[in-house]
């Protein structure tokens, strides 16, 4: 009378896992035949994997998402290689760990309630300051959630032109940046490329211009709140910029936002265009500045 | 120059490229962004590749495999070498896919254990508890016998649990104590996953169904 391995064993033993069965296995003709259909699920799990979209580059994607990008890749510092160190600024305290997206998704709902909070009660102020408007005020004041004013730039708004979260006119000109309008519903970078790409290196290409006859803009640091104060002629009072700047490294200027969805989450698109680098474009969760997505553009 | 020194990459992508893992993580962090790129790119295809076959679509598998990438790089200072760094790419991707098929909610479709009773409703998720691992088979496994499944569409059929393990071990040709590793679980549990998810991908790939689960005497 002979033993045979139970399927998880013949199973393990098809992994390398249980080499007691091995003589068994070498004599019984069925255990061999269970085997060879073992072996066959394990091809086919492993075989051809689908080519990724053209023209995507995620791994360059990821390390612009955090300014580290890779195609303008420099010598590591002097203190390279210390454990522990975190390179590039990338770690900050408000980061979820990974696997834990409700604690932060939690969090970041408390975060955009308290920030909705905020923009009601400026918004209020300034409707009673300002004595309310029509709606065909070319100077409308833009409010994010920190309660800071993003004012378009009276030589060059356009009427009508509102923010993003007030379905404004794509092309406008804000700040120096493109007004891309409202993306809609961006299900990955592919989209995203194609929807903000002709408008981001119009903008790209007014930075370079406008950097010829003046100093390039740094970016804008220190402020209340961590919130610089905003800046002539440079979109640095928003929060979402203020992040990426902190999370990541030289952005450049921003030449160009948009608003769009990801996934239904309300998001703002915002691109940056650092000199003689390529366009990056991150887009993050309205109002607490999430990262959702990102991309690169030659 | 220092040991560290002597060991960093000099910023010259070919020879970056043929450094081994260890090396290029500590390079990477501190601060070496050819490193750093040089990392990613060796384990991006095995990664998306991971993705795809959790989730079954290749946006869902892009976006996933981003989302993955962002998370080493954010992760990347906090890594502390004790396994290695394909190991640890791997769990953070495996719980990247896992959030995400969580948050989309998919749906699989009924299924039947492999006793054959019932699993749950049309539309219900199924999701092995504690002392209940039994894997997901489709609901009229006959037909699906005879017309067999694409593999993505066949893991499908499986519970996140069990699929994962699978793959793992497939795909990524992990050890059953890596796996155990990157899935927080005892090395019993990825066993048995394992074994329960190729019986129920068996018929549905075209193979012959598995024997009685148990040791038997012929």
């Amino acid at each position: 009378m002979r033993i045979h391995p139970s399927f998880e064993d013949l199973s393990a033993h098809h992994d390398g896992e249980a080499p007691e069965w091995t003589a068994h296995v070498a004599s019984c003709a069925t255990c061999r035949a269970q085997l060879a259909d073992l072996a066959a699920l394990s091809a086919t799990v492993a075989g051809p994997i689908p080519a990724a979209t053209a023209g995507l580059d995620p791994v360059a994607d990821a390390l612009a998402a955090y300014g580290a990008d890779a195609s303008r890749s420099r010598e590591a510092p002097t203190d390279g290689g210390r454990k522990g160190h975190a390179p590039w600024g990338l770690v900050h305290s408000g980061e979820a760990p990974v696997g834990n997206p409700d604690r932060s998704r939690w969090t970041g709902w408390m975060t955009g309630a308290s920030a909705a909070a905020v923009v009601l009660l400026v918004a209020g102020v300034l409707a009673l300051v300002v004595g309310g408007g029509d709606g065909d005020d070319t100077t409308t004041a833009l409010t994010d959630q920190s309660g800071q004013e993003w004012v378009p730039r009276s030589d060059s708004a356009a009427p009508g032109v509102a923010g993003p979260t007030e379905g404004g006119r794509a092309g406008a000109d804000i700040n120096g940046a493109v007004f891309g309008g409202d993306l809609g519903e961006i299900p990955d970078t592919t989209t995203l490329v194609a929807r903000a790409g002709p408008d981001l290196r119009a903008g790209r290409d007014r930075a370079a211009a406008g950097a010829q006859t003046t100093t390039a803009p740094r970016a804008p640091t220190g402020g209340v709140g961590g919130i610089a104060p905003p800046t002539p002629g440079v979109v640095g009072s928003r929060p979402c910029e203020m992040q990426a700047r902190d999370q990541g490294g030289d952005l450049g200027p921003v030449v160009y936002y948009a608003s769009a969805t990801r996934q239904g989450v309300p998001a703002a698109v915002l691109g940056f265009a650092p000199v003689g680098g390529p366009i990056t474009v991150q887009v993050r969760a309205q109002p607490d500045c999430r990262f959702l997505l990102a991309a690169s553009l030659p | 120059m220092t040991a560290d020194a002597g060991r960093r990459p000099q910023g010259r992508p070919s020879a970056v490229a043929s450094l081994p893992d260890h090396e290029l993580v500590i390079a990477a962090q501190g601060g070496d962004r050819v490193a750093l790129d040089a990392l990613l790119r060796r384990h991006h295809p095995r990664l998306r590749a991971l993705c795809l076959r959790l989730t079954g679509d290749p946006t869902d598998a892009d976006d996933a495999c981003q989302d993955a990438l962002v998370s080493l790089v954010r992760g990347l200072a906090r890594f502390d070498g004790r396994s290695t760094f394909a190991t640890w790419a791997y769990r953070v991707t495996t719980n990247t896919c896992l959030d995400e098929l969580r948050r989309r909610r998919r749906r699989p479709a009924p299924g039947l254990s492999e006793d054959g009773s019932a699993m749950g409703t049309p539309g219900e998720i199924f999701a092995p508890g504690a002392g209940d691992d039994a894997a997901l088979m489709a609901p009229d496994t006959g037909e699906t016998v005879a017309n067999r499944l694409d593999v993505g569409d066949a893991l499908g059929r499986l519970a996140p649990d069990f699929r994962v393990a699978v793959v793992l071990r497939d795909l990524c040709e992990l050890s059953y104590v890596e796996i155990a590793e990157v899935l927080d679980v005892p090395v019993g549990t990825v066993r048995s996953r394992i074994a329960r998810g190729r019986a129920a991908l068996l018929p549905l790939l075209g193979g012959n169904p598995p024997r009685a689960g148990k040791r038997r005497r012929s």
